[in-house]
């Protein structure tokens, strides 16, 4: 059961409504791989909260399962979402040094709370 | 019940060295098998024949198996570490070796491969000459050599330019065709190089296109390659020589026997002749050969376990080995950030950088550098330290500025590199692997690869990071049964002939005493057909 809201938030978190539908992928390529952990159980019992976990574990906790699974429904995602091109430099270029700029920012300050909920995690 | 098969030269291992040999061989009057244990692709997605990668993201409906594989068992796969030619389509490659060839080690994680091909079938093309003084270290004679390189060079279809690297790669030989264009973060890279070379050259450093077993014209049966930015996923027109494109040549043309599916565990020598002993991994039902010569091409490892079990079964026996210490490099041309990529897209080698610091010794190291293309961004997405979300946007404007250079830096037997293994009649050998690194030669490696870091970092470019992906991640192996002058028990001779043996050959590295940091696998291909020749 546990495992099941683990991949319907971390989808979502990723793609919106439409992640429901690849919730039997997830669970199918996780399931010889992933076992409960502190982290994902708090993102799942507070999913507002998953934000500002991708960014602290990105920072402070690289190798935690958490950012496994997470890795996990990226990958899914990537291949599944609607928008792909937004994965496509060649169809979509980036946003520029600007861009870059915004978005490693408001990556630091979401690892501030991030961190600090790791903490008691 | 042992199946028994009979022939005259029995070749084990179908890699590149395997094949060579084979084709060295192919005319000779001689029957001719090929034999390994057939791991194939069988159950690999399969890529639409049409489109650039872009085009198949955008409109192939089933990316989830295109991209991580049947169940998605191949996302598991790669986050074990294994390279980034390593994809979905390549997962074969490495398929079964846990279970049919385990190991243990605390700090060398070796790649084997038991496919049809081998390794061969994700080599990344690159071609490069040993000098004399290298050819000699590894204990090879050089009078001669060239010509082999040669003979390799003009069936296999090279590509390159008469650059500055071109003393270290197969363009100086002939018959070779144009490099395939770089693209523009490596283009202003190499226009940088052009313009400061003088200091960079006073300094050891030579930067220029790679020769690469890549054809970019028509060539025999096989067709230019056309930079469809699908390199880790198919091989368009055949352009890339890989075993595969050769095998297929052999067995019709050429009456060369293939037999796949058999691991081969040991051999008996007679007067009058050799028999190889091997199980059938699908039914695992024992099979005999039966040969006048025999030539092992299984790779450095699968040598040394076929080895032990034959000379010394039950017992433990230490081999030394050799392994090229391997380090990532990341670099960023800011003139680049958030532009579009361009229309010239490719995932194989675009530069490569060799290092030359003692222009008398053979300690030359080369870095290959390379764009991340075709590959998704799941797969560097874990590295950065952002919230995976916004690293989406980030990575857009990152990646078609990146430049990421792979060092390999040159081995010998300084290090103590060790293969134990207790062969066995009956049962798989248990092998050990023991490659300790102290803290002085890192920081020697260190040294070096942070000269590579300040070299390309002339050129105009943002170092990011220096990565160390851990001993065995080079792929390139080498020095188990060591090349002498005379005979070594437990060692080949300069003709290839395994110690103590009138029959058995070895066509791989496992002989070579030193593993120069220049790609091995195209001096290996050469040394096959010398040792074919010698049979």
């Amino acid at each position: 059961m546990q495992e099941k809201k683990e991949a319907e938030i971390f989808l979502k978190y990723f793609l919106g409504s439409h992640g429901n539908q690849f919730v039997s992928v997830y669970l199918n390529m996780a399931n010889p791989f992933f076992r409960a952990d502190p982290v994902s159980s708090f993102a799942v019992k507070y999913p507002f909260f998953i934000s500002v976990l991708d960014a602290g574990t990105g920072l402070f906790r690289k190798d935690c399962l958490f950012r496994k699974k997470l890795h996990l429904a990226f990958a899914i995602s990537e291949c599944v979402c609607p928008d792909r091109e937004k994965f496509l430099p060649l169809i979509k270029p980036g946003p520029g040094i600007p861009g870059i700029v915004f978005h490693s920012v408001l990556s630091f300050l979401k690892a501030i709370p991030g961190g600090i909920l790791l903490l008691f995690l | 019940m042992i199946e028994n098969i009979e022939t005259d030269i029995l070749i084990v291992g179908s890699g590149c060295t395997g094949v060579i040999a084979a084709m060295s061989l192919a005319g000779s009057g001689k029957r001719v098998m090929l034999l390994d244990p057939g791991v194939g692709p069988e159950n690999a997605p399969r890529f639409p024949e049409e489109g650039t990668f872009e085009k198949i993201r955008l409109s192939e409906a089933d990316q989830l198996k295109l991209f991580l594989g049947n169940n998605g068992s191949f996302f598991f796969q790669e986050s074990l570490g294994t390279g980034a030619q390593f994809t979905s389509s390549r997962k074969f490659i490495s398929e079964k070796t846990d279970e049919l060839i385990p190991y243990r080690s605390k700090n060398f994680s070796p790649m084997e491969s038991l496919a049809t091909g081998g390794l061969g079938e994700g080599w990344g093309l690159g071609c490069c000459i040993f000098s004399d003084a290298e050819i000699q270290a590894c204990g090879i004679i050089p009078d001669g050599f060239k010509e082999h390189y040669q003979w390799v060079a003009d069936r296999i279809g090279i590509s390159g330019a008469k650059d500055d690297a071109e003393p270290f790669t197969a363009s100086a030989l002939d018959n070779i065709m144009p490099a395939f264009p770089t693209d523009a973060t490596n283009s202003r890279l190499l226009a940088s190089y052009n313009l400061r070379k003088e200091k960079l050259n006073r300094n050891g450093f030579f930067l220029g296109r790679p020769s690469l077993a890549l054809t970019t014209e028509k060539f025999n049966n096989r067709g230019p390659y056309t930079g469809r930015d699908l390199d880790f996923y198919l091989n368009e027109n055949q352009s890339a020589w890989r075993p595969s494109v050769e095998i297929p040549r052999l067995v019709s043309e050429k009456n060369i026997i293939h037999k796949r599916g058999l691991l081969v565990k040991y051999f008996h020598e007679s007067e009058s002749g050799v028999e190889v002993f091997a199980r059938d991994i699908k039914n695992n039902t024992a099979v005999s050969v039966s040969c006048q010569r025999l030539i092992l091409a299984t790779g450095p490892l699968g040598n040394a376990r076929i080895v032990a079990a034959t000379l010394a079964p039950d017992k433990e026996i230490d081999f030394p080995m050799l392994c090229n210490p391997y380090y990532y490099l990341s670099f960023l041309n800011m003139g680049r950030l958030g532009k579009s990529p361009g229309e010239v897209k490719t995932g194989l080698a675009q530069l490569s950088l060799f290092h030359d610091q003692s222009a008398t010794e053979p300690d030359i190291a080369m870095a290959s550098i390379y764009s991340y293309n075709s590959l998704m961004f799941y797969r560097v997405v874990k590295e950065l330290p952002l919230a995976m979300k916004n690293s989406i946007p980030v990575l857009r404007s990152l990646l078609p500025a990146m430049s990421i250079a792979g060092v390999h830096l040159p081995a010998d037997n300084s290090i103590g590199g060790t293969m134990k293994v207790r062969g066995s009649l009956s049962e798989s050998p248990t092998v050990e692997y023991n490659y300790p690194l102290n803290s002085l030669i890192k920081q020697n490696h260190l040294l070096r690869i942070k000269k590579f870091r300040k070299a390309i970092s002339s050129l105009g470019v943002w170092p990011l990071g220096i990565s160390d992906p851990g001993m065995g991640s080079s792929i390139h192996y080498a020095g188990t049964l060591p090349m002498g002058k005379t005979e070594k028990y437990l060692g080949i001779d300069r003709s290839g002939k395994l110690a103590g043996s009138n029959r058995v050959f070895v066509a791989d590295g496992s002989g070579f005493n030193y593993l120069p940091a220049k790609g091995i696998t195209f001096t290996l291909m050469a040394w096959a057909r010398k040792v074919a020749l010698n049979v």
